[in-house]
C-alpha cells in the first residue's frame, strides 16, 4: 500500500468509528469489511481452531460497538486500537479458561550474528511496516521470543518456561532486543 | 523517560509482564501521560505484524455479529445525535457570546435627522424634527391653546433634568434653530416637552406650568 492510500484508509476507518459510536451499525460493517481479516488473524494466532477464533472475532466487534466513542485519534490509529483491543480480548479468553500456549520455544540459539533461515522467508514475505525490518536485525532467539510475545500473547513466564531458560535469563534478553528494536525503529 | 521506564512501556505493550505487573503499570499509565504516550507509541509500533497473518473469517460471522447487537438500539443513537446537537448549539452560544465579548461594540452612530411625536393631555400634539447638522429643528404644531401663556420647548435629556430650547411658536410651523450649547443634549433615546409658562419663557430655567405635550425622540 502507498501512503497516501494507508492515509486514506486510515481517515476512512476512523470517520468510520466515530458513526459507530453514534449507533451506526452500517458503519460498524464497513469496520468489519476493513478490519475482520486483520483482526482474525490476530485471533488464530490465538486460538489456532478457527470456530473458538470466530467466536473472539465476534466478541470482538460487539466490543467495538459498544467502545467505539473511547476510541481517541490523537492517541492511536484505529487499527492499532482495534488490533490491540483483539489482542487484549483473546489474551483474556484464552487465561480465563485456563489456556496457555505451550508449544516448546527454541530461543536458545544464540550466537550474535545467526540469522534462522526459516523466519528470513517469513520475514521477507511480511507487510512494510519498520518493525518487519527491525526485527531482522535482531538474532534467531531474540526474534522467535518477541513473536511469541506479541502473536500469541506470551509472558515472561511463558516464553522462560516454553523455552527452559530461568526467567531472569529471558527477562535480560528481551529487554535487550527491545532496546535494540527501539534504536531501529526511532 | 529512562531507558527502564520505556522497555516497561514496550514490555507493557507486548504483553510480557504477569497481572500483577501489567495491573501497576496500567495505573501509572492513568496517571503519568508521558509514560502511558510511550507505551501508545510501541504498540503503534507493533500494529504492522498483524498484515503477515491475515485471515479471511467465515462469512457467517458478521451474520452472527449483527444479530448479537442489541435490538432497537435507536434509542441510543437518537440521544447521541441529541447530545451532539445540544453541545452543538452550545458550541454556537459560546462562539456567539465569544463574538459579542471580542467584537468592538459599535459606537451606533447618531442619525443625522431625528423626530419626536409629542402627545399630551387634552389632545394637544406636534411633531417635531431636528436636523443634527443645522442644529435646526423643524415643529409642526397641532392644536394648543396656550391662551395668555407660552409655550416652551425643553429637551430633556439622560440627566431628566430639562433643559430649555426656547419659546416656540406653536400657531404654525416653524424652524427654529437651537442655542449651540444644547445642540448635543439632542439625541435619539432622550425626549422633547413642551410646557406653559410666563410670557417670555420661565423665568426659573425649568419648566414651571403644566406639561402639555412630550415625546422620545428616535433617530430616522
Amino acid at each position: 500500500m502507498s501512503a497516501d492510500i494507508k492515509l486514506l484508509e486510515r481517515a476512512a476507518l476512523s470517520a468510520a468509528l466515530q458513526r459507530v459510536a453514534q449507533g451506526d451499525r452500517a458503519a460498524l460493517q464497513d469496520v468489519y469489511r476493513r478490519t475482520s481479516a486483520k483482526l482474525f488473524g490476530v485471533c488464530l494466532r490465538i486460538f489456532p481452531d478457527r470456530d473458538e477464533a470466530e467466536d473472539v472475532l465476534q466478541d470482538v466487534f460487539i466490543l467495538i460497538w459498544q467502545k467505539a466513542a473511547q476510541y481517541d485519534p490523537a492517541r492511536a490509529s484505529p487499527i492499532t486500537w482495534l488490533v490491540t483491543m483483539t489482542r487484549n480480548r483473546a489474551i483474556d479468553r484464552l487465561r480465563a479458561r485456563g489456556g496457555r500456549i505451550m508449544t516448546p520455544i527454541d530461543a536458545i540459539a544464540e550466537p550474535a550474528d545467526e540469522r534462522a533461515d526459516a523466519f528470513e522467508c517469513l520475514v521477507t514475505a511480511e507487510g512494510e511496516g519498520q518493525i518487519v525490518k527491525c526485527l531482522e536485525t535482531l538474532n534467531a532467539g531474540e526474534q522467535v521470543l518477541i513473536r511469541s510475545a506479541f502473536y500469541e500473547g506470551a509472558t515472561y513466564v511463558d516464553l522462560a518456561e516454553r523455552s527452559a531458560t530461568p526467567l531472569g535469563t529471558i527477562k535480560s534478553r528481551i529487554r535487550r532486543a527491545l532496546l535494540k528494536l527501539r534504536e531501529c525503529l526511532s | 523517560m529512562t531507558d527502564d521506564d520505556d522497555i516497561l512501556a514496550a514490555e507493557y505493550a507486548l504483553g510480557l509482564l504477569d497481572a500483577t505487573d501489567a495491573a501497576k503499570t496500567e495505573v501509572r499509565a492513568q496517571s503519568d501521560s508521558a509514560f502511558s504516550a510511550r507505551i501508545d507509541w510501541w504498540r503503534e509500533q507493533l500494529t504492522p505484524l498483524v498484515d503477515a497473518t491475515e485471515a479471511q473469517p467465515n462469512n457467517k460471522v458478521w451474520t452472527r455479529i449483527e444479530a448479537a447487537l442489541p435490538q432497537n438500539d435507536n434509542t441510543r443513537a437518537l440521544m447521541q445525535r441529541w447530545r451532539a446537537a445540544a453541545v452543538g448549539s452550545m458550541a454556537v452560544a459560546v462562539a456567539l457570546v465569544g463574538i459579542i465579548v471580542l467584537r468592538p461594540i459599535p459606537i451606533a452612530p447618531q442619525p443625522h435627522v431625528m423626530v419626536a411625536a409629542l402627545k399630551g393631555t387634552a389632545g394637544a400634539s406636534a411633531t417635531i424634527a431636528y436636523e443634527s447638522t443645522t442644529g435646526q429643528l423643524t415643529i409642526a404644531p397641532g392644536v394648543f391653546d396656550t391662551t395668555g401663556r407660552a409655550a416652551e420647548l425643553w429637551i430633556i435629556p439622560g440627566d431628566g433634568t430639562p433643559r430649555s430650547l426656547g419659546v416656540i411658536d406653536v400657531s404654525h410651523a416653524s424652524h427654529p434653530s437651537v442655542a449651540p450649547e444644547r445642540r448635543a443634549l439632542i439625541k435619539a433615546g432622550t425626549s422633547f416637552a413642551i410646557s406653559l409658562e410666563p410670557k417670555g419663557g420661565s423665568p426659573t430655567g425649568l419648566p414651571t406650568g403644566p406639561i402639555i405635550g412630550a415625546g422620545k425622540i428616535s433617530g430616522v
